[in-house]
């Protein structure tokens, strides 16, 4: 140790030293890299704008059917004026948002200061988000004809939601407009499963917002298994509910631009408004990269508020809720899943239709009720060629997707939150509900004279020396006297009604429970259902 | 007979069996959701391990000592906890357990009996120590992951093993190997500074030793000091 001079204590002073006076360091500005910001501003005084003109005849109508003013401030243009003021300062900007009123500028630290000092400048946020696509690396390709097991789940993904009802009755989602945003869609025009779709011209209109072209029809396939699931047919067979709806196909998402996909999905937002889309379906969360659990409380997020302004403009968000369900460190739900408007939907495994672990849970932040609803997470679904098994949120949120869209051709007139209002109280839970399962899978039997809709008791609660016992009616159980491999939901609530502790167990004898008195305050309650019939005991 | 046996001993240990009413498939406890946790890849504090390999980059320092880069390289498994100071500095200190593997082309530290040739040799350290490190994270703001970032450090590992091995064929064709431990003319410790760029799970690390491994009157030639590989954080989900 002849030849350098060297103190280890030196430099852990030097370290440290740069640590405590961390927050006050300023960097070489000029060698800092362009940053991508949303720059807002004050007003749109003085712009025009023709509703007549800018809109599709379908938003027109929507707007109506909703009681909505065409006439909405939201949807006025930027002004032009404003946008060529921070053009001049900035490096570059691409999209601008017409409902947030602001531009996605990129700029040097230097250039924004001097942005953020015009006076029409009322913000700026930074821009860092990265979306998941909530389908899961599970997939297993089908070369040959589907298993007898993989026929009976393309079966089960529809008949768990009892989809048969809709089309059975001549229902399949025509003259409803469904867009769908993912990360593209190879194959949707050349795949057999979407023949039909094609062949009715219902590919309205598709749009690449990473590439800024109209093809969509290559990258990641993961939107081609998201619409297959939509409106997908395979050798006349549904693998969705939504056959005869129309599609809006956006590309928002892309792996090589970190931190682009925001601009993207606010802007395919505002796109698919314009061009009359009824629903969207999202099969994205954005977690982590930017994120806490505790901020999924449906406000932090410029996507959660650009999905409560889709909301309210008539359109249904349908979104997955995420894959984070299992992570020890987020566990819940993803934005905009947690947005209220927004139609939540968790997955369930198959044959059991109980949560499937990765299924990200509610409740939201401050403690909203999510996710609404469940759909089965594991589908046979569309690849870039044949079909494939594939599992993930991802699956669960386009099936309700496409049942949205039958339940509302059958009911043009309602709006988006009486479409939004029915799924749930169709569900197989309502009116229990969990942090799981939402109120559990949307019935479309429900909808229609089904004498199976009339639901008794299926259970008693005993008050006996060891507890309250949840007793079985073996008469209840549709013809079947074992109650083997039946779920029992309950839950313990607090005087508020808030949820405490909650169970799904799988029941092997008539007495399926035993409340222990002595683990409830007074004041608390146990919420029990079990096939279809829900019932309360105060303690 | 014995069949029949076996079969009545079956359904008695069922008949006898507690039977539950039922099987919890989910249970949810929500009671402690209100503690905001501290714990995360970016909170206050977080801890996860690590695996690493590098090789050594550069001559020996004298005349002879040539590595066979790619043959010559080290591993190491670590734990590091990290301190958020905020979202751009944070700090934290590691224990790792690193093998260092030094393959000569030509080192000739070998005592052989005649004049057979050495037909493999290397140098074997394993050492165990701490580092210590100061990180600066690229994306200020970001939400619960480990982002982009430079960790600047140092390091000291103190040498609890080492070991020459080698091998010849002697007279004979026999294939002998010879391997010395606790080598009388190797360092006790060893420290230097380190340089790590991350994104997220994946490192590059660099690092410079400022010990020699060699004591001094040992005549040996000092091995390199740079250092550069590929590390891998193992961060549970």
């Amino acid at each position: 140790m002849k030849h350098i001079f060297f103190s280890p204590a030196l430099l852990l002073i030097l370290l440290f030293v740069g640590s405590a006076t961390g927050q006050q360091a300023e960097f070489n500005r000029a060698s800092e890299p362009v940053e991508n910001v949303w720059v807002f501003f004050t007003d749109k005084k003085g712009v025009r704008f023709d509703p007549l003109d800018f809109f599709h005849p379908k938003a027109i109508e929507r707007r109506l059917r909703h009681g909505q003013d065409l006439m909405d401030p939201m949807d006025f243009p930027v002004r032009e004026e404003y946008l060529q003021g921070v053009r001049q300062l900035a490096d570059s900007t691409d999209v601008v948002s017409r409902w947030f009123n602001a531009v996605s500028v990129f700029a040097h630290p230097a250039q924004l200061e001097r942005i953020a000092a015009l006076p029409y400048v009322a913000r700026i946020q930074p821009m860092t988000l990265v979306a998941l696509p909530a389908g899961r690396e599970e997939e297993i390709s089908l070369t040959a004809n589907l298993s007898s097991e993989l026929q009976e789940l393309r079966e089960a993904q529809i008949s768990h939601m009892k989809g048969q009802w809709f089309f059975e009755h001549g229902f399949d989602g025509q003259g409803i407009r469904i867009a769908i945003f993912d990360a593209g869609f190879p194959g949707v025009d050349e795949h057999p499963v979407f023949q039909h779709i094609r062949e009715g011209g219902q590919i309205v209109a598709t749009r690449d917002f990473v590439r800024r072209r109209q093809d969509v029809f290559g990258k990641n396939s993961h939107g081609t298994s998201v619409m297959s699931l939509i409106g997908g047919m395979d050798d006349s067979l549904r693998l969705g509910l939504a056959t005869g709806a129309e599609y809006l196909l956006a590309r928002t998402e892309t792996w090589t631009e970190y931190f682009s996909e925001e601009k993207y999905w606010l802007e395919a937002m505002e796109w698919a408004d314009r061009m009359g889309a009824d629903i969207i379906n999202s099969s994205l969360g954005y977690t982590y990269h930017r994120y806490f659990p505790e901020e999924m409380d449906g406000q932090h997020s410029l996507v959660a508020h650009a999905a409560q302004k889709a909301f309210q403009k008539g359109i249904l968000v349908v979104n997955a809720a995420g894959n984070e369900g299992s992570s020890k460190y987020w566990g819940v739900i993803g934005t905009p899943a947690d947005v209220t408007e927004v139609l939540s939907v968790g997955a369930l495994d198959f044959p059991s239709l109980i949560r499937a672990d990765y299924s990200s849970k509610g409740p939201t932040a401050d403690g909203r009720m999510k996710p609404n609803l469940a759909a089965l997470g594991t589908a046979v679904v569309a690849g870039k060629n044949g079909l494939k098994k594939s599992s993930g949120t991802s699956f669960a949120s386009p099936l309700l997707a496409g049942f949205a869209a039958c339940l509302w051709q059958k009911y043009p007139e309602w709006t988006n939150r009486q479409v939004y209002d029915a799924m749930q109280h169709s569900a197989t839970l309502y009116p229990y509900f969990d942090y799981s399962h939402g109120f559990g899978i949307p019935q479309a039997n429900y909808f229609f004279a089904d004498p199976g809709n009339s639901f008794r008791p299926t259970f008693d609660f005993v008050s006996t020396p060891e507890g309250v016992k949840v007793m079985i009616h073996i008469k209840s159980l549709k013809g079947e006297e074992d109650p083997a491999d039946r779920f029992l939901f309950y839950q313990v609530q607090d005087e508020k009604e808030k949820i405490l502790e909650y169970f799904v167990v799988k029941v092997h004898l008539i007495e399926a429970l035993t409340l222990d008195p002595a683990d409830f305050s007074p004041g608390q309650k146990a919420v029990v259902h079990f096939e279809g019939y829900t019932a309360t005991w105060n303690f | 007979m014995r069949l029949r046996f076996f079969f009545l001993l079956i359904i008695g240990l069922l008949l006898t069996a507690p039977l539950d009413a039922q099987e919890v498939v989910i249970h949810e406890d929500l009671k402690g959701d209100t503690l905001k946790p501290t714990f995360g890849m970016n909170r206050k504090h977080y801890r996860h391990s690590f695996l690493g390999s590098h090789f050594f980059l550069g001559d020996s320092e004298g005349p002879s000592g040539k590595l066979r880069t790619g043959l010559s390289w080290a591993m190491e498994y670590g734990i590091r906890y990290k301190r958020r100071f905020n979202n751009v500095f944070s700090g934290g200190i590691e224990w790792s357990v690193k093998r260092l593997a030094y393959i000569p082309s030509d080192w000739g530290m070998a005592v052989l009996p005649y004049e057979e040739e050495i037909r493999k040799e290397r140098l074997v350290l394993i050492q165990t120590g701490p580092g210590i490190y100061q990180r600066i994270n690229f994306q200020k703001r970001r939400g619960d992951f480990i982002g982009r970032f430079l960790d600047l450090g140092v390091y000291g590992y103190w040498n609890f093993s080492s070991r020459h091995v080698y091998s010849y064929d002697n007279a004979r064709d026999e294939r002998v190997k010879v391997k010395t431990s606790r080598l009388s003319y190797i360092q006790p410790f060893d420290y230097g500074v380190l340089a790590r760029l991350g994104f997220n799970n994946f490192v590059i690390r660099g690092s410079y030793r400022f010990s020699d491994h060699f004591k001094e009157n040992s005549g040996m030639e000092e091995f390199p000091r740079f250092s550069l590989g590929l590390e891998l954080g193992l961060h549970p989900k």
